[in-house]
């Protein structure tokens, strides 16, 4: 942000002895028109449009109408759930079958490199099964708060649904993601590197408010929260993330969760591991101690070098990658690109993101371009002029708490490779030379 | 009124400890935002403000050596590095370790807590707790008791155990775990067709060398407490069939007998367990307490790493390979026909094999 700061101090500091000068040379009606004249030359020349397609061949061919253009489409109810054109059946999810023996205990991935904006659709969000998606009705599913309260309660749908809600914009992220690389290259594509996460708009009801209701008590400093589903899975998360920013969610993108997603309800945990976000949540239990259930111990823990074990890594750490270019795209030629990108962090909002050209000796600021919310995905853009010659692409994203990406070669020095979650490293992409076998090739590297 | 105007006091004493440690805090946005146009109004005098410094007042001052964190306090933040060791003091800021121990001091049986550098989820969990809210009244009241069958949780102290006595042999335990889990985790619990191995893991799980393949997380080495082990075979075991009737409280103990038994693991300091050994509560608490890895486990107290925002002509320990080298990076394994090679599907084969969309169950 420095040099943005430096930039903006500069314009207001011009533009300021601008209007200075206009005033003085004669008046306000007179000021206005030497600052559009002033504006109009500095910023547009036409002409130079030309310039950038000199050299290419001009169409002359008279272009034909598409039969499109000579019949009618479908009619207006030929779907009541629109579905995506038939020329985006690439852009899916995908698992890797290797993972796991069982597809009721596994992950799909969601195509980042085709994303696009903050959120992605609901029909594309990763999954996480430890059992398999259930149908649970929503006219038979209850939520229980009990334990340490004073009131235990239980919550129908409509019950919850006439309580208070919130709406915010978070992603949610599989702690494994980045995973497979810690010991080097095995994918080729950010939906395999990154795609264990997306980024929803969600709704609910504030998790502060429903435990109050029920009189949650002094001496509860727990939360285990838990699913109506096969696995009935159970985190502990302590008092102090649940009554921060918490919610119990009904709805992700303006719609019902889907099953995959906790349907009718699961829990939002902000920038925290998306094993804690319990689905199809059935019961809270206030407690005074954590439970140490198998995924705060045997899973969700990190092995490191000298064979101790980190337990409770609740936060998802300041992370980025550059989805354009990337492995599934190739460069045309040499000349200009607009490389593209997420950043996140579960601590908050994404101040900066850097990119360096050259294997992280320098690096430039790259500009947003969405709103930076704090848990949420950033949008971000670089351009930057390829000469055709072998190049490293990399991207490093700071956050509002001071904290900074790190290169690979630091976190592995720091917790080893045999930790499975929490890789939050940058990723390298080598972009190959235009002139070589692989010309313009994008290849996942790893420093 | 008077709780109302307390909530005020509060409030407007939060915004000032916000705007001193530069937290981000919706309150204070506004706050930060009033600012900027009484500046931009004063066009005849010179702003007493540059653009600049609002835009540090508001947005915290990241980069420029005066530090404003708007998230965690900057002074524990200037703190906030160190080594391993340090980080593992309770007192230090970034250390979620805590001293009460829940099962009276055994093997690093801790709790774990919050971090104290992440300051606004300390202050933003008290503005909640004690923002004023409306009892709405639209839940059911429901007794404790009615969770009886829902309310499985087994605590490492050994709250939610069947009562002692329940239970059979470690030999009767054998015999349940090879028809119910034996198809899956091998009937030597030694994992089978890719599923989890539950037994056989190294004790020593120090990797010296970052090429070495991960270690089997076994039983053994990767659960402190065995009641954790009980409690996620009840509630989640066998997997096509969970919370099994048949098996009962009795079973799964016996199951959680032999597996533990398989693994060698030992009770009353050090005695093996026996194939007649009678396995019940009592005997799964004195196995709980000497779970060889137990304390190697401590709370979470990243960052790990400590890099600095560098711009130009970095240092060699942050570019390429750590020591300044572009050209060291690892690559796929290259095959026969000079291209790299991936662990994943084709493109085009993996349209099939995929998950979800392409099964058309938006
Ligand atoms: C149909 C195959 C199947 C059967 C039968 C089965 N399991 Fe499992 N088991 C699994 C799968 C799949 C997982 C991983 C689940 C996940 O990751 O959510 C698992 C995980 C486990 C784990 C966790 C291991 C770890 O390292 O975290 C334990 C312990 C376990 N099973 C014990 C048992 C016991 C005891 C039985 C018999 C009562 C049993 N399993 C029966 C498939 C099976």
């Amino acid at each position: 942000m420095s040099e943005t700061l430096e930039k903006v101090a500069v314009q207001t500091e011009e533009s300021r002895t601008q209007t200075r000068r206009a005033f003085i040379k004669g008046g306000l009606a007179v000021a206005g028109t030497v600052m559009f004249t002033k504006a109009a030359e500095a910023a547009y020349d036409p002409k130079s449009a030309v310039k950038a397609y000199a050299g290419k061949k001009e169409i002359t061919d008279v272009l034909t109408d598409g039969p499109q253009r000579r019949m009618l489409g479908k009619g207006i109810m030929s779907s009541t759930y629109s579905m995506p054109s038939v020329y985006e059946k690439e852009v899916r999810k995908r698992t890797l079958e290797w993972l796991t023996p069982d597809t009721l205990a596994t992950i799909s991935m969601t195509p980042i490199q085709s994303m696009h904006g903050m959120i992605v659709p609901n029909g594309l969000h990763f999954d996480r099964f430890h059992g398999g998606a259930p149908d649970i009705d929503p006219a038979t599913h209850k939520l229980v708060i009990h334990g340490l309260v004073e009131r235990p309660l239980m919550f129908t749908m409509d019950d919850l649904k006439r309580m208070p809600s919130v709406t915010r914009i978070h992603f949610l992220e599989c702690p494994a993601n980045g995973a497979l690389e810690w010991k080097g290259i095995q994918v080729n594509s950010v939906q395999w590197t990154h795609g264990m996460m997306s980024c929803s708009e969600w709704t609910g009801v504030p998790l502060s408010v429903l435990l109050k209701e029920a009189g949650v008590k002094p001496e509860g400093k727990w939360l285990l929260p838990e699913g109506a589903d096969a696995s009935g899975l159970v985190r502990s998360i302590p008092m102090e993330i649940a009554l921060d920013d918490c919610m119990v969610a009904y709805a992700m993108n303006g719609e019902a969760l889907r099953p995959g997603q906790g349907y009718p309800i699961r829990l939002v945990v902000p920038g925290c591991e998306g094993n804690m976000w319990v689905k199809y949540l059935r019961r809270i239990k206030v407690t005074d101690k954590p439970l140490h259930h198998r995924e705060e111990s045997s899973k969700y823990s990190e092995l490191m070098p000298d064979g101790t074990i980190q337990r409770f890594s609740w936060v998802q750490e300041t992370n980025s990658v550059i989805t354009y270019p990337s492995p599934d795209y190739k460069m045309s030629g040499p000349g200009r690109y607009v490389a593209k990108g997420i950043a996140w962090s579960g601590r908050g909002r994404i101040t900066h993101v850097d990119v360096s050209l050259d294997g992280g000796r320098n690096w430039k600021e790259a500009k947003f371009t969405s709103v930076a919310l704090p848990k949420a995905w950033t949008r971000f853009e670089f351009e930057f002029d390829w000469d055709g010659s072998e190049m490293l692409l990399m991207s490093r994203a700071t956050d509002e708490t001071g904290y900074v990406q790190p290169p690979m070669a630091q976190l592995r020095n720091a917790v080893g490779t045999n930790g499975v979650y929490h890789r939050t490293a940058m990723v390298t992409w080598l972009i190959h030379d235009w002139k070589g076998n692989r010309a313009g090739e994008i290849e996942n590297v790893q420093f | 009124m008077s709780s109302s105007n307390k909530t005020l006091l509060s409030l407007a004493i939060a915004t000032a400890l916000l705007s001193l440690s530069g937290c981000n805090d919706d309150n204070k946005s506004s706050t930060g935002a009033s600012s900027a146009p009484t500046a931009g109004k004063s066009t005849a005098a010179a702003p007493s403000k540059s653009m600049e410094d609002i835009i540090i007042d508001v947005y915290g001052g990241y980069g420029r050596g005066d530090e404003k964190h708007r998230y965690l306090d900057a002074e524990l933040n200037a703190g906030k590095f160190g080594t391993f060791k340090d980080r593992r003091d309770p007192n230090h800021p970034y250390s979620s370790e805590v001293d009460d121990k829940i099962d009276g001091g055994n093997k690093g049986n801790s709790a774990c807590k919050v971090p104290k550098a992440f300051n606004t989820v300390w202050e933003n969990a008290e503005r909640n707790l004690n923002a004023e809210q409306h009892f709405y009244g639209y839940g059911t009241p429901i007794a404790e008791a009615a969770m009886k069958k829902w309310d499985i949780n087994v605590y490492p102290d050994g709250e939610g155990l069947p009562a002692k006595g329940v239970g059979m042999t470690i030999a009767e335990g054998e015999k349940m775990y090879l028809t119910y889990c034996a198809m899956c985790h091998g009937e030597f619990a030694e994992g089978a067709k890719g599923y989890l191995p539950l037994v056989g893991g190294s004790l020593d799980m120090a990797a010296a060398d970052p090429t070495e393949p991960n270690k089997f997380r076994t039983l053994g080495n990767y659960w402190p407490y065995l009641t954790s082990f009980y409690d996620y075979i009840v509630r989640a075991m066998p997997f096509f069939a969970p919370v099994n009737e048949s098996i009962g409280e009795a079973g799964y103990l016996g199951i959680t007998g032999f597996i533990a038994f398989a693994e060698g693991l030992t009770y009353d300091g050090g005695k093996n367990l026996q194939e007649d050994t009678f396995f019940d509560s009592e005997m799964l608490m004195k196995v709980s307490k000497e779970m060889p890895n137990a304390d190697k486990f401590f709370c979470d107290d990243r960052p790990t790493t400590h890099t600095v925002r560098c711009m130009t002509n970095c240092d060699d320990s942050v570019v390429g390979d750590g020591k300044g080298n572009t050209k060291n990076f690892q690559r796929a394994l290259i095959g026969p026909d000079g291209k790299p090679q991936y662990n994943v599907l084709q493109r085009e084969d993996g349209a099939d094999v995929a998950a979800g969309v392409g099964k058309g169950d938006h």
